[in-house]
């Protein structure tokens, strides 16, 4: 049996944060929580498997991270999550680095797909 | 006596001179030229008195009196060389006696006169008068010419002062008359004083109609005259300047609303004699206000649109994944019971209020101007949704048919949606009290191959009256609770695309909007 996939969840919301670890700990993955940007830094980063991260948090915002982990040329699978998901925002989110976008909310059914998507992709 | 006795009795005064030529020459020539003499003098005097007609007639009698003693005494130097030869003593001194009593009276007559005399000035005094009052007569000219002058400039002055009252007077009326505002005066009991043009226009009648006459005798409307009125004497009691919104009916513009500033004038308390006002009309302003609160409404809505979106969207989404997760453990323990269906149930209930809350976010905030190829039937869906939310409870009967499924149009889906809420919003509020009430939106193409969008309500129609001015700007037929640009907008957004937006009466009952679209598919297509 394969290792399950690492999820890092980056999101200063803490039901957000928690029932995306429910939800994909359900399906099989190893979430991992974390309640901010500069937790994920120093604690998350170089342990693998694909980022999840809210885009509007309190410090640094999940697009700023995204630049930093690319600036650092991580080559990690970033999946953004943000609760209107509009043109500009999605010019900002694929220019500093990230595989995809979702808004919420969002279906756990739609989220997997992505995660299958951006995983490949990145493979 | 007889003269022969006289010669008897006297002898001639020759004898006494003994005859002696010498003496009797002396005696003859001294007394002929002395006679000589006092004869003229008395014709100098009657010429004198002749001459000078402001003498008094006592004046004339004393002269006359002077004239006969004077040539009296003449005669008796005649009579003395008379006698030298004749000797008519008798006669002699019968005329001396007469001289002398002439003489006498003349001299009592004469004496009293002397003081007189002495007062009369000389004639160097008179001269030096006459020269005083000759300049004091040309000092009198000269202040006298001084004077009309000065009364000239005096008249000029005034003329040209009357002249520049006038001209201050024509430019008072006519900046009275030309300003767009009513100006007007009351008195005490508020009888019209004045009324300028546009005040008159207001009232719709002339001056002399309205001269004297109170509000009440002259307002159409008694309500809107009494509040006048009472506005009035409430200034005129306190005496002092108010600012307050009116209410007129314009014969011609319907009804309008007027920022008065009056003013009492008179002394204060008792002495107040009657108030000024000027009213101007406000009532485009005061939509532009009502405009002004609208757009900040609407700005403060999507401010917080955006803010209620983000603080929902976060436990709709933590609740979707709960469920989701939930599904996915019994899925995991092979439940096949009531409760996937349940979960999946409340799931699409999270993921609907999440749809709407980013309807109403795209709707209120706008964003900018984006066209692009949409759907029109899905378009016309989700704008009713939108549209109708909440309504279920007014028990309106909604009905939503497309002739094609696929119609494309390619537009700014947030304005078109805009255009689509507001007709359906307004079909409703006119629905609100009516029975049975139907609202109807189909799609399709009109006759000109545009796409075409319909709305029909039951409601009680629109009064041909009102229907060609739905569309302009301000226009509201809610009274406070409209906004009056929403319909202005609409035709501003659906002109903007190139379509048109029109109202006709529906057959049976109520109003149906339609607007088109250009249609590039069908147009391609023909």
């Amino acid at each position: 049996m394969t290792e399950p996939l690492l999820v890092h969840i980056v999101d200063d919301d803490e039901p957000v944060r928690m029932s995306l670890s429910f939800a994909l700990e359900a399906v099989g993955f190893e979430p991992a929580t974390y309640v901010d940007a500069d937790d994920f830094l120093a604690r998350g980063r170089d342990k693998g498997g694909i980022l999840i991260s809210d885009v509007r948090m309190p410090g640094m915002n999940g697009i700023e991270l995204t630049r930093v982990l690319r600036q650092g040329g991580s080559n990690m699978p970033i999946m953004l999550m943000t609760g209107h998901a509009d043109r500009e925002l999605q010019t900002d989110v694929i220019s500093a680095g990230a595989d995809a976008v979702l808004g919420k909310p969002v279906e756990l059914a739609l989220l997997l797909e992505e995660i299958e998507r951006i995983v490949a992709a990145r493979a | 006596m007889d003269w022969d006795s006289q010669f008897a009795m006297f002898m001639p005064h020759g004898m006494c001179l003994l005859w002696r030529p010498e003496l009797m020459s002396l005696h003859i020539v001294s007394d002929a030229l002395i006679a000589l003499a006092y004869f003229t003098i008395p014709f100098g005097i009657m010429r004198f008195v002749r001459g000078r007609d402001d003498l008094q007639n006592r004046h004339r009698l004393l002269a006359l009196l002077f004239a006969s003693f004077i040539a009296l005494c003449g005669l008796t130097h005649v009579i003395s060389i008379f006698v030298l030869w004749v000797p008519i003593y008798i006669i002699e001194g019968w005329i001396k006696a007469v001289t002398a009593a002439v003489s006498v009276i003349t001299a009592a007559w004469l004496i009293p006169l002397i003081p007189q005399a002495l007062k009369l000035p000389s004639v160097t005094a008179m001269q030096r008068e006459i020269a005083a009052h000759r300049e004091t007569m040309a000092a009198l000219d000269a202040a006298r010419a001084a004077l009309a002058v000065k009364v000239d400039r005096t008249e000029n002055e005034l003329r040209e002062a009357e002249q520049h009252r006038h001209q201050s007077v024509a430019v008072l009326s006519t900046v009275i008359e030309v300003v767009p505002g009513l100006i007007y005066a009351k008195d005490r009991a508020g009888r019209m004083l004045f009324a300028n043009k546009a005040t008159l226009g207001l009232i719709g009648r002339e001056w002399q109609e309205v001269q004297g006459k109170s509000d009440i005798e002259v307002l159409g409307d008694r309500r809107q005259a009494e509040t006048v009125m009472a506005n009035d004497r409430r200034i005129m009691d306190s005496g002092e300047t108010e600012e307050l919104e009116e209410i007129f009916d314009h014969p011609e513009k319907g009804q309008r609303v007027y920022l008065s500033t009056k003013v009492p004038f008179g002394d204060a308390g008792e002495g107040i004699e009657g108030m000024v006002g000027l009213s101007v009309d406000i009532t485009e302003r005061k939509e532009l206000d009502k405009e002004l609160l609208h757009v900040s409404r609407r700005t403060a809505m999507g401010d917080m649109a955006t803010a209620i979106a983000h603080e929902i969207n976060q436990p709709l989404a933590a609740v979707t994944l709960y469920l989701d997760g939930s599904t996915a453990l019994l899925a995991k323990d092979r439940y096949e019971g009531p409760l996937i269906r349940t979960l999946a149930l409340a799931k699409d209930q999270c993921l609907r209020a999440g749809e709407i809350i980013r309807r109403v976010r795209s709707f209120v905030s706008g964003g900018d101007e984006v066209r692009q190829p949409e759907n029109l039937s899905l378009l016309v869906d989700e704008a009713c949704g939108l549209a109708l939310l909440g309504s279920r409870e007014s028990g309106v009967i909604t009905s939503i048919e497309h002739d094609d499924a696929d119609i494309r149009v390619v537009v700014d889906r947030v304005q078109i949606e805009q255009v689509i809420v507001n007709i359906v919003r307004n079909a409703m509020d006119a629905m609100a009290d009516a029975e049975n009430a139907t609202l109807r939106v189909t799609t399709g193409y009109g006759a000109d191959g545009m796409a075409m969008v319909s709305i029909s309500d039951s409601g009680p129609g629109i009064s041909a009256d009102i229907s060609g001015r739905l569309f302009e700007p301000f226009f509201s037929t809610k009274g406070v609770k409209g906004m009056g640009v929403g319909l202005s907008i609409c035709r501003t957004i659906i002109e903007s695309h190139g379509g048109k937006i029109w109202t006709e009466p529906n057959q049976e009952t109520g109003a149906s909007f339609r607007f088109t679209l250009p249609s590039p598919a069908r147009e391609s297509a023909a």
